[in-house]
């Protein structure tokens, strides 16, 4: 219990906190003008999604979260491969938020007031982030892809506890 | 971006301004030590293995109805219906004159793993119902199941009918297989017996994880940016620390029961489709008849109404309410409108039977 709660561990606490601040500087940086270049406003911003979702796709409570052991190599393999297939689906639902986060804030009229306070920004990459997710996460792919990722974390845990 | 007004200067003010804030934030909550264990008075009347039933004392004369058991879920804490002064529902029936009982399922441990479905629904609820039938005197109760403990507390009633009184039916699903229900698609694909087979007791952080998964930016990076907001007031800082202890307060699952719910209810959908057996005697609803209040919660992301909704057509009761809460999944034990709403709802809907 509470092993993942944030209140009960000072250390992250902080972290989770911290990367709420990291959160607005990384849009602060977005869209006032210090996207390293090459890079658009909405590549900047797929990064925090991805890390978020790909930390998603690590069930806690399975002990898979190590290095690659010896003594588990094609169960580690297995892993890998699922958490790559996941990689895939992180950063489709990543670039698709960013579709979405454009072309809200392209939006016109009385439903879409001006954007004042990067507070109102962050609020609405939120939803743009959770809208995409949804449309990936009622799909036969992502459920697959969720399944696969348990059953080679299950696997894996074998193959660590094993002599 | 036409909507796009940021102003540079103010960014820059924004960004110390809420990194303070958190900062402060973090230091507070570092001072705070919330108990989240139910604020009402209460004493037990049964313990089973992990299992506690327990007894809530009167706040108000007697409405002279039957008594009521809550069922809650196998999944967290049965806390939240009562989780501090102002947000209870437990008290807001209380004061209405209801005789409340609360099933507390406890934390199984690897000792339970075996636990079944059968071992849940039929004898430990039973045992409860039965302590509080003879504690009153009465042939049946009032039965309120809440989630998963509704399915359960549906269950029981079918294979029990005699034993139930009224059921109310809260957050509960009952079509497994309907098109919002994201946590039934996923559960459908997993492989629980390699699961189940592997861990024993499923761990609740997994199921926890599952549950933040089905909006993760909402339910985590914009629920901790708030606390910005709230910094510097210790009230809404222990009301979120209190509501976060409950969230990560997860129960592991026995694995046994576990199997069969995840088998039989969500990819099997045998509730409704027929073909559910809990301790080798059918489930059928249409031997439930008594009069059922089903409330569901428009906005709910985990039990979407349409998986509640289905519940008005498979039972054989004649005496069928729906009502639907303008809220989401928590809101409905712990929001403000909750608060007055669901407890008269509850307590007027049993006067009247």
């Amino acid at each position: 219990m509470f092993k993942d709660m944030p209140f009960w561990d000072p250390d992250l606490l902080q972290r989770t906190l911290a990367e709420q601040a990291k959160d607005l500087a990384s849009l602060a940086a977005a869209f006032g003008g210090t996207v390293p270049a090459g890079q658009s406003n909405f590549d900047a911003l797929g990064k925090p999604l991805i890390e978020r979702y790909q930390r998603l796709f690590m069930p806690p409570g399975l002990g898979a979260t190590g290095g690659p052991p010896a003594q588990a190599g094609a169960a580690f393999l297995r892993y890998q491969q699922a958490m790559e297939r996941f990689a895939k689906q992180a950063n489709a639902i990543a670039v698709n938020a960013g579709e979405r986060l454009a072309a809200a804030l392209a939006q016109t009229g009385p439903a879409a007031p001006p954007i004042t306070t990067l507070r109102e920004l962050h609020s609405l990459w939120i939803e743009c982030g959770d809208a995409a997710y949804a449309a990936a996460a009622h799909g036969d792919e992502f459920a697959d892809a969720q399944a696969e990722l348990v059953a080679a974390c299950i696997e894996l845990r074998a193959g660590l506890a094993a002599p | 971006m036409t909507r796009l007004a940021l102003d540079p200067a103010r960014m820059a003010e924004e960004m110390a301004e809420f990194s303070r804030r958190m900062t402060l934030a973090a230091q507070q909550l570092a001072t705070l030590d919330v108990r989240a264990e139910g604020c009402s008075p209460r004493r037990e009347v049964l313990r089973r293995d992990k299992m506690v039933l327990w007894r809530y004392e009167p706040s108000a004369p007697s409405a002279g109805l039957a008594p009521l058991v809550i069922c809650y879920a196998l999944v967290n804490r049965p806390y939240m219906m009562d989780l501090q002064p102002g947000r209870s529902l437990i008290r807001g029936l209380l004061a209405h004159g209801l005789d409340v009982y609360l099933v507390d399922w406890g934390y199984p441990g690897p000792e339970d793993s075996h636990h079944s479905l059968d071992d849940y629904v039929n004898r430990d609820l039973g045992a409860c119902i039965e302590r509080v039938r003879e504690a009153h005197g009465v042939e049946a109760v009032n039965l309120l199941g809440v989630c998963q403990g509704g399915t359960m507390s549906l269950c029981h009633t079918a294979l029990h009918p005699a034993q139930v009184r009224n059921l109310i039916t809260m957050v509960t699903p009952v079509d497994f297989h309907t098109g919002e229900n994201l946590l039934s698609k996923w559960a459908r694909k997993l492989d629980v017996d390699r699961l189940v087979n592997a861990l024993g007791n499923v761990p609740g952080e997994l199921l926890n994880a599952a549950f933040i998964a089905l909006m993760p930016l909402r339910l985590t990076a914009r629920k901790y940016a708030g606390l910005a907001d709230i910094a510097d007031d210790r009230a809404a800082l222990e009301n979120f620390l209190r509501m976060e202890r409950w969230i990560h307060d997860s129960p592991d699952q026995a694995g046994a029961a576990f199997r069969e719910f995840i088998r039989a209810f969500f990819q099997e959908n045998r509730l409704v489709r027929g073909g559910l057996e809990i301790g080798g005697r059918a489930v059928n609803l249409r031997a439930i008849s008594c009069p059922i209040l089903n409330v569901f919660a428009s906005q709910d992301h985990l039990v979407p109404p349409s998986a509640s909704i289905p519940l008005k057509d498979p039972t054989a009761s004649r005496d069928y309410t729906p009502f639907a809460f303008d809220g989401g999944h928590i809101g409905i034990y712990v929001s403000r409108s909750a608060q007055e709403l669901l407890p008269r709802t509850i307590a007027q809907w049993l006067a009247s039977r």
